[in-house]
Parts: structure tokens; sequence; C-alpha cells
């Protein structure tokens, strides 16, 4: 199983965190979810994932921060991110896609079966 | 407006100082003037000072004695509208100008510069009124505030609902019987409505602030009607209405709009017409191209609008008393957003309806509505500013 994708999350919600786990290791991706954005720059240092979903709100260091910071590194610019919040406004959604994320999803508005279809999609 | 007859009075006599044996003040017009809260500067052709109230001078800072007008103008430095220079306009126009959002010191104020007519009607100076609005502005950077906070804090336990239930619909978690099923579809359409709700709530905030942005892309008109009448399949076989589209013109523009919002008005006034009509009934369809406008009818032969609510059919919130009768879901705000989506393009929409026989919603879109693009509205925000 060696090619299967690796997922990192960023989701300080419990609920989303274990609906995550659950979904994505069920879609057949290996999947990590951390609950602040420090964490997710340390696990993406440790482990390079082959996407990272990202919430926006989140503790110690949220999401946009975060994506600046995963930007500014060399090493893992190239990853791609995918913003997943229930901001949604769309100062938010231009915000995330001029720091370089490639899509914002907001969780309410969409299935989780969504999100699974657009995290494949990234991954092609 | 009473103030601004007053001042008219004030500055008829100052600009035009009768004989002071027909010169009666009106009683207690220095206390009135120190009453306003509002300041007051009025001023000649030559913009001499010739009147300031207390308001005025404490805000300045200065006393009478030492006010000019284009001094005091030049105290509201961050701003970049040329307040002299519109104070020149109106000096020679005679129109009066609004300029609002402009601060001093820790305060906000909007400022009217109305211009002042002696007895023969020609102009003879201005008044300039300033109004502290720094309280509402805050008031509204809260509210704002609130309501982007309140959505996200709404969404995240009602997105976590949505999602779980999901996991239990289809089956991620284990078997579900038929019962537990029905039980769950139930609690995940409640959901689903709250959802959409808490959206729309927030979509109507947005509006009332004229924050709504575009993302235009190349839109099959065509493509998204037959779209939203798929969509609609369901719910009209379970009404026994049949939707039929009609188009003389198989060459229909491509338009360069929002694509979801366009989808968001057909959906929303197809919706209406199937949810509203009468069972076994007819909606009917028809898209023309002409006149470099977009046409598009839809008409239903169903429940109608009231004429008492026909003027109120667009406003936020209202729903007609017989189509709350009818259908007791619907949060009266789709029209409104449909409408506001229509009216920032350049379009139009409008109905005909007799209560009982149908309704005929039209809508007219410009060949190239116009968007309304984020960056672009952040840039004007400024320059206004």
């Amino acid at each position: 199983m060696a090619d299967k994708k690796y997922i990192l999350v960023g989701e300080d919600d419990k609920f989303y965190a274990n609906i995550y786990k659950i979904k994505l290791a069920k879609e057949g991706f290996d999947v990590e979810v951390v609950g602040d954005g420090e964490q997710v720059l340390t696990s993406a240092r440790q482990k390079k994932p082959d996407l990272i979903l990202l919430d926006l709100i989140m503790p110690v260091k949220d999401g946009f921060e975060t994506l600046k910071e995963l930007k500014a590194d060399p090493k893992l610019k190239d990853i791609k991110v995918v913003v997943s919040s229930n901001l949604g406004q769309e100062e938010d959604i231009k915000k995330t896609v001029q720091l370089g994320a490639v899509d914002y999803l907001t969780k309410a508005n969409l299935s989780i079966q969504e999100v699974v279809d657009k995290i494949r999609g990234y991954l092609k | 407006m009473p103030l601004a007859h007053l001042y008219h009075k004030v500055v008829k006599k100052l600009v035009q100082p009768p004989a002071p044996s027909v010169f009666h003040p009106l009683p207690g017009m220095e206390d009135v003037l120190k009453s306003i809260t509002n300041g007051l500067l009025v001023c000649d052709l030559e913009k001499r000072v010739l009147l300031t109230n207390p308001a005025l001078e404490e805000m300045a800072d200065l006393p009478h004695n030492k006010m000019t007008t284009s001094g005091f103008l030049k105290l509201f430095e961050c701003t970049l509208v040329n307040l002299d220079k519109r104070l020149d306009e109106v000096l020679s126009s005679g129109v009066a100008a609004y300029i609002e959002d402009l601060c001093l010191g820790k305060f906000i104020y909007e400022m009217f510069i109305n211009p002042v007519r002696s007895f023969g009607g020609e102009i003879a100076g201005a008044a300039l009124v300033l109004h502290d609005v720094t309280n509402i502005k805050e008031i509204d950077r809260v509210k704002t505030e609130f309501l982007s906070i309140a959505a996200h804090q709404l969404r995240t336990p009602l997105g976590s609902m949505r999602w779980n239930v999901e996991l239990l619909l289809t089956g991620d978690i284990g078997e579900v019987s038929k019962d537990v099923r029905d039980v769950l579809m139930q609690v995940y359409q409640g959901t689903q409505r709250m959802i959409v709700l808490v959206g729309e709530l927030l979509l109507v905030s947005r509006i009332e602030q004229s924050r709504v942005f575009d993302q235009p892309s190349e839109v099959n008109v065509l493509v998204v009607i037959k779209d939203v009448m798929k969509e609609l399949e369901f719910s009209s076989q379970e009404k026994a209405v049949s939707v039929e589209l009609k188009t003389d013109n198989k060459s229909l523009p491509t338009l360069y709009i929002d694509s979801q919002r366009f989808r968001d008005v057909i959906q929303n006034l197809l919706s209406n017409a199937v949810k509203y009509n009468q069972p076994g009934k007819k909606v009917r369809v028809t898209v023309r191209h002409q006149d470099k406008q977009v046409l598009l009818e839809v008409e239903d032969q169903g429940i109608g609008i009231p004429k008492k609510d026909q003027g109120k059919i667009f406003s936020k919130f209202f729903r007609a008393d017989n189509a709350a009768k009818s259908q007791t879901e619907g949060n009266g705000l789709g029209l409104f957003i449909a409408k506001s989506y229509v009216e920032s393009w350049g379009g139009k929409v409008w109905f005909d309806s007799r209560e009982g026989q149908g309704t005929v919603f039209y809508l007219r879109l410009p060949e190239k509505p116009i968007n309304h693009i984020l960056d672009k509205n952040l840039v004007k925000e400024k320059t206004d500013g």
C-alpha cells in the first residue's frame, strides 16, 4: 500500500477531526489530523504530505498564518493546500487563494463526499 | 428640512443685512445655534466664514475668530476627497454635496455642503454641516463582525451534523435500517435548511452593505436552465407539474456572469413556479435574445400573488399570505436576493400576477452584465475613503 496518498489535516474541532479520520481512511487515504497551525508545519516537515486540508480558525497559529509559512518554506511550498473552513466570506476566500491555496471549501455548504471528490481531483 | 430652513434664515440676514430698523432677529437664535450638536459653518461666495457654532469650534479646536473655511477643511487630512474643490463646485453649481467617512481625531463625520441662496435666489454661500457618525460606524463594524462570527459559529456545528448524518446515511459507520434511515433523512433535511438559512442571512447582510462580488465566467444560459429543470424534476413530478422550455432562438449569447449566482436566480424563479403551482398544471419557461438583451419568462398557473402583497413581494423576509399557507417552508429571502443580483448586473426582474390564476416572472439581462469584482471594489473603497 505504498501508493496510498497521505493527507495532513489541520482541524481543531474534534467532531470534524473525527469525520475526516473516518471518511478519508475509508476512501483509501493515509490521514493525520492535528489541532493547530504550528502542528501542521511540524508535521509537514517530518513527513511531506501529498495534500494539506487546512482549517482557518485554529488556536496557536491560524490557517492564514500557517498557509503563509507553508508557502514561504522552499521545502513545503509545492504541497497543495486546500482550505476547508466555515468562514466563507468572499474576502477570506480571496485572501487564501492569494496566499496560494488551490481551493477554498466552505464545509457546511458541501457534502463530505464532495470534499473527498475535490481532494481526489487535486491529487491527480 | 427645518434645519436647512433655519440656516437659510440666518444666512439670508448675514449675507444681505437689511437696515437695522427692519431687522428682527429670531428669538433665541444664538441659543439655537449653541444647542445644535452638529457642527455648522456658513461661508460666503469668497469662502469667508460668516458663522460657526460652538459644536464646530469644538470639533476644530479653534475659536470663531481664528476660523477660515479652507483651514477648517484641511483638518480632514485622511480623506482623498478634495473638500475645497467640492465646496467650489457647490458654490458654482448650487447642487448640494455629501461626503462620508471624514475623520478628525478619533471621530468620523459625514459632511453636507448645502448651497445657501439669497432673497433673489442666487447662490450667496454655503452651509457646511458636520454630523458625528463615529458611533454608527462602530455599530456597523461590530454588526458586520458579529454576523461573520455568528455565521461561522452557527455553521460549524451545523456542518459537522451534516457530515455525521451523511456518514450514517451512506453506511460508512455501519448498516442502518430503513426506519432509522428515514429519521436520519429528516435530521439531514432540517440541517440543510438551517445551513441554507444561515448562508442566506449572511448574504442579505452583505447585500445591504454592498459587499457582494462576482466571479464571472462564460455561462451558457440554456445549459443552466436545463440543469436547473433537471434538478427540479423530483419536486415537479411529486407535484405533477410539468416544466416546458421554449426558445425561439438557438443562438442565445453566452453571458459573462457569476455562474453560481446566475444559477441561483434561475433556480429561485423556477422552483417558485413549481412550488406555488397548482397540481397537474404547467410551468412554461421562455428564453429569447433580442435587442442585446436576454429575456426570460417563467409562467405558472399557480396560486398567484394577491394584489395587496404585490408591492412587497421582493422585500426581504416577506411572504404572501397564500404562499405561507400553501408552503410552510420558505424564508422570504429568495426573491430579495435574486432581485439584488439581477439589478447589480444591470438587469431587471418583475412580474404579472393574478391571484388564483398564476404568475409570470420576467427577467431581463443585458448581453454584457455588469460585474463587481472584489479587487476593484477594494481599490475603490480606498480612493473613496
